[in-house]
């Protein structure tokens, strides 16, 4: 492979909001499905809401006694469900700006946090190694899904909400059936000898294929009904050119990886009339977005620091995109028309 | 998308076979699902309606209006909307997203049933308690149309025959069932059916009508009749995909009646002119109708009759599937407790769903979820038959496949060659070359039911809920 493209500024920075100071990680962004507001959490327990069009602090969460790892949206956007590692979810109220449900039952840290589309259901992964599906109105646990061998890292739920899919250290991503708690599937990457932990898993848009992060710092898309992997996207290493004007970058043989230390999140990008993109965070502090169909990098965004792009987040398909740095640094990214 | 990825012989299973769940919340007399199925509305005896969530089967809303019994409940095609009828002589049409009423109307005696119209979610018909069906039409609030529907059976007209009627020397017997008639007709059940076009509307004398809704001249009039019964028709259910109705008669028999396909032309393509050919089945009907029930003019043939010979066992409700392939039916009387199930292309029973103990009065079949409900009569519960599909074992570990028998292992050729890296990656990548779509939803599911979006009940979550259920918490 060679360098034989460009890399366009697709994205141009918004805004950003620096770390803070007292030196606290953050941990997760996620926008609101309604585009108003984007909450970010972080690991001294909090979590901030700001107003996404000019990132106003709009109102702070407290209640947790530890670190919070992932927050999650309420499809409706007047709720947000936030996983700790007080091996509690909180359910915050917007309009009430307070907590109002508080989910007991894991018995260790609180990795991830999901809702269905309907937001009645909400699924939990833990380092218990157990998966849960909780009964938001009442706030109890309906089932408990143990078949994961390690932590689990990182949940999600179909589209139409009937399948719940589960990556796990344990080097797994398995898929349930959300109503009968029933394991459907389980997929492998089978060209290692080991496998590696999963950190990140994420249903398309349509929800038949399922894009994986592991540890091993590579990207698979795979076709979870015939389990086989469709597209792997993988970082190449860049070498500042000295011949290109403008601080281009060229294409090396060399592979980096993505990620191999921390979870960093993925999304799919599908504007309309554009080609759509793989996006991820990486350990060092930029923002890769891959060419769905080619696997090819097409543009990179580089947050200036040299952190772990632990969350990214898109709205309106990608149209705008939020990025969270484990140093607490915020951006807010605009696609160009 | 979840059926996908089941044991496809198990997806297949056209209806559910075991009682898996009974759902408590007041004495729910009358149920319907919702059509995705992913709600069940349940009305009460006190006149309340509480709605189930299908995922977690507990109730999430309440609605409190009515004030006598609800005698029917129906969801609009989104969902959004839900139209109840009681004995309190109302009939509302409930908002889901605000939970509210947002039409009322109150008659002048108890309602038996009130049936939306398939798109339009402001126009509805009812039958009433010993008074004329009505239409309504209230997408003006501040307008509502009330118009009576005629339960006489269709006697045509003799402007209108004569002008166009041939045979007209059959005329004279037309006044004849006129005049025998001494008691009103009263309708018991209005069906709108072919996009709400036509309205087929049981009589207590065992008519089944035909009323257009065509706006033209004959609209809101009875275009057909025909006797299929000498007594009340209870219940009428179509099933438009087979040109299937079925008709639940007090005679303790379902009648299925077939639809013949030059009845669509006739009544649907050209609906403004009623033809001659109608005048002259009405005209056979009228003089042969006490005598046979097939006659060869009629438009609906009674091919089957479904009864039990045995226990002659009275109805209380039945109901089919989306294909209109078999058909369920609720049992009258304490001793029975079980609901039959026929096909419809032979007649032949099927299944006996067994399971509660006491009798079942009315039933709703989720196509969606391949689920029967049912409430007893005794209890108020509501009772759910599913299919528990057996958990595959193979599917927990990746490389393992389930087999009947024992398979003697051939080895592949390649199996155990050893490749270099290179190789291995540039077959890989070759194998990536396809076009992957990760946009496009699939319309239909694995049983071939439409996949719709569907509105969704908004949660009101409120603080105090959650101190109350607190202590169950540990």
């Amino acid at each position: 492979m060679t360098a034989d493209y460009s890399f366009s500024n697709l994205y141009n920075s918004r805004y950003s909001l620096p770390p803070r100071s007292n030196g606290s990680k953050s941990t997760c962004i996620k926008i609101s499905p309604d585009g108003q507001y984007f909450a970010v959490s972080t690991s001294d327990s909090t979590i901030a809401i700001h107003t996404l069009a000019s990132g106003k602090l709009k109102i702070k969460f407290h209640g947790h006694t530890k670190g919070v790892s992932d927050i999650c949206w309420s499809p409706d956007s007047h709720y947000l469900a936030s996983a700790s590692d007080d091996r509690t979810i909180k359910l915050w109220g917007l309009a009430e700006a307070q907590c109002i449900r508080t989910f007991v039952g894991h018995s260790y840290s609180v990795s991830c946090v999901q809702f269905n589309y309907k937001g009645n259901l909400l699924i939990s992964g833990s380092a218990d190694e157990a998966i849960r599906i909780w009964d938001v109105q009442r706030g109890k646990c309906l089932k408990t899904l143990s078949t994961h061998s390690d932590p689990i890292s990182s949940v999600d739920v179909s589209w139409d909400g009937t399948i719940l899919a589960s990556g796990s250290y344990d080097g797994l991503i398995r898929l349930f059936d959300v109503l009968s708690g029933q394991c459907l599937k389980t997929l492998m990457y089978e060209m290692t000898d080991s496998s590696f932990p999963i950190s990140y898993i994420k249903f398309s848009p349509n929800g038949k294929y399922l894009l994986s992060s592991s540890l091993d710092g590579v990207i698979r898309l795979w076709n979870y009904n015939n389990n086989k992997v469709v597209k792997t996207y993988r970082n190449h290493r860049y070498k500042p050119s000295p011949s290109a004007t403008g601080g281009g970058q060229v294409y090396g043989d060399e592979e980096l990886s993505v990620a191999e230390k921390y979870t960093c999140s993925t999304e799919f990008i599908t504007v309309n009339n554009k080609p759509s993109m793989i996006a991820s965070g990486t350990e060092h502090g930029n923002i890769l977005m891959w060419d769905l169909d080619t696997k090819k990098i097409a543009t990179i965004l580089s947050t200036g620091e040299d952190s772990p792009v632990l969350q990214i987040d898109t709205a309106q398909s990608g149209k705008v995109l939020a990025s969270v740095t484990l140093s607490g640094l915020v951006q807010v990214w605009d696609l160009q028309e | 998308m979840n059926l996908l990825l089941l044991d496809p012989f198990e997806v297949a299973k056209e209806y559910p076979e075991t009682l898996t769940n009974s759902l408590q919340y007041g004495h729910s007399r009358f149920l319907k699902f919702n059509k995705k199925g992913d709600y069940l509305a349940s009305g009460l005896l006190d006149g309340s309606i509480c709605i189930f969530d299908a995922d977690t089967n507990q109730v999430i809303a309440v609605l409190k209006q009515h004030t006598g019994v609800v005698q029917s409940l129906e969801w609009s095609n989104c969902g959004r909307y839900l139209l109840s009828s009681s004995t309190d002589c109302k009939v509302l049409l409930w908002d889901l997203k605000t939970k509210t009423v947002i039409r009322e109307i109150i008659f002048e005696s108890a309602v038996w049933t009130a049936q939306l119209h398939p798109t339009n979610t402001f126009v509805f018909v009812c039958t009433i308690f010993n008074d004329d069906p009505v239409y309504v039409d209230w997408s003006n609030e501040n307008d509502i149309r009330i118009l009576k529907i005629p339960t006489t059976p269709y006697q045509p007209e003799q402007s209108l025959t004569s002008d166009k009627n041939e045979d007209g020397d059959k005329h004279i017997e037309e006044p004849e069932p006129k005049k025998q008639k001494k008691s009103k007709d009263l309708a018991f059940c209005v069906k709108f059916a072919y996009n709400g076009k036509l309205m087929f509307m049981g009589t207590n004398k065992g008519w089944l009508n035909i009323i257009s809704n065509f706006d033209n001249s004959s609209w809101l009039k009875t275009i057909y009749s025909q006797k299929i019964c000498s007594s009340h028709a209870k219940q009428i259910v179509i099933s438009e995909k087979t040109s299937k109705i079925f008709v639940n008669c007090s005679d303790r028999i379902i009648r299925q009646l077939s639809i013949h396909e030059d009845f669509i032309t006739k009544y649907l393509k050209n609906p403004s002119e009623p033809t001659k050919d109608e005048g002259k089945s009405e005209d056979s009907e009228a003089s042969g109708a006490s005598a046979t029930e097939n006659n060869e003019n009629d438009e609906f043939e009674i091919e089957l009759k479904y009864q039990d010979v045995v226990n002659r066992l009275q109805w209380n409700s039945i109901t089919i599937n989306h294909n209109g392939e078999y058909l369920i039916a609720s049992t009258y009387g304490s001793g029975a407790h079980d609901i039959y199930m026929w096909e419809t292309t032979m007649g032949s029973l099927t299944k006996v769903l067994e399971g509660p103990k006491e009798e079942l009065f009315d039933i709703d079949w989720n196509n969606k979820r391949c689920c029967i409900g049912a409430n007893g009569l005794d209890s108020g519960y509501v009772y759910l038959w599913t299919n528990i599909i057996p958990q595959k074992w193979s599917a927990l570990a990746p490389d393992f496949v389930e087999i009947e028998e024992n398979v003697e292992y051939s080895e592949q050729e390649d199996e155990f060659d050893i490749l270099p890296n290179e190789e291995i990656n540039q077959r890989q990548l070759n194998e990536e070359d396809e076009h992957v779509d990760i946009i496009t939803k699939d319309e239909v599911d694995a049983r071939g039911l439409q996949e719709e979006e569907s509105f969704v009940i908004p949660m009101i979550l409120k603080k105090d809920i959650d101190l109350s259920d607190g202590e169950d918490v540990d």
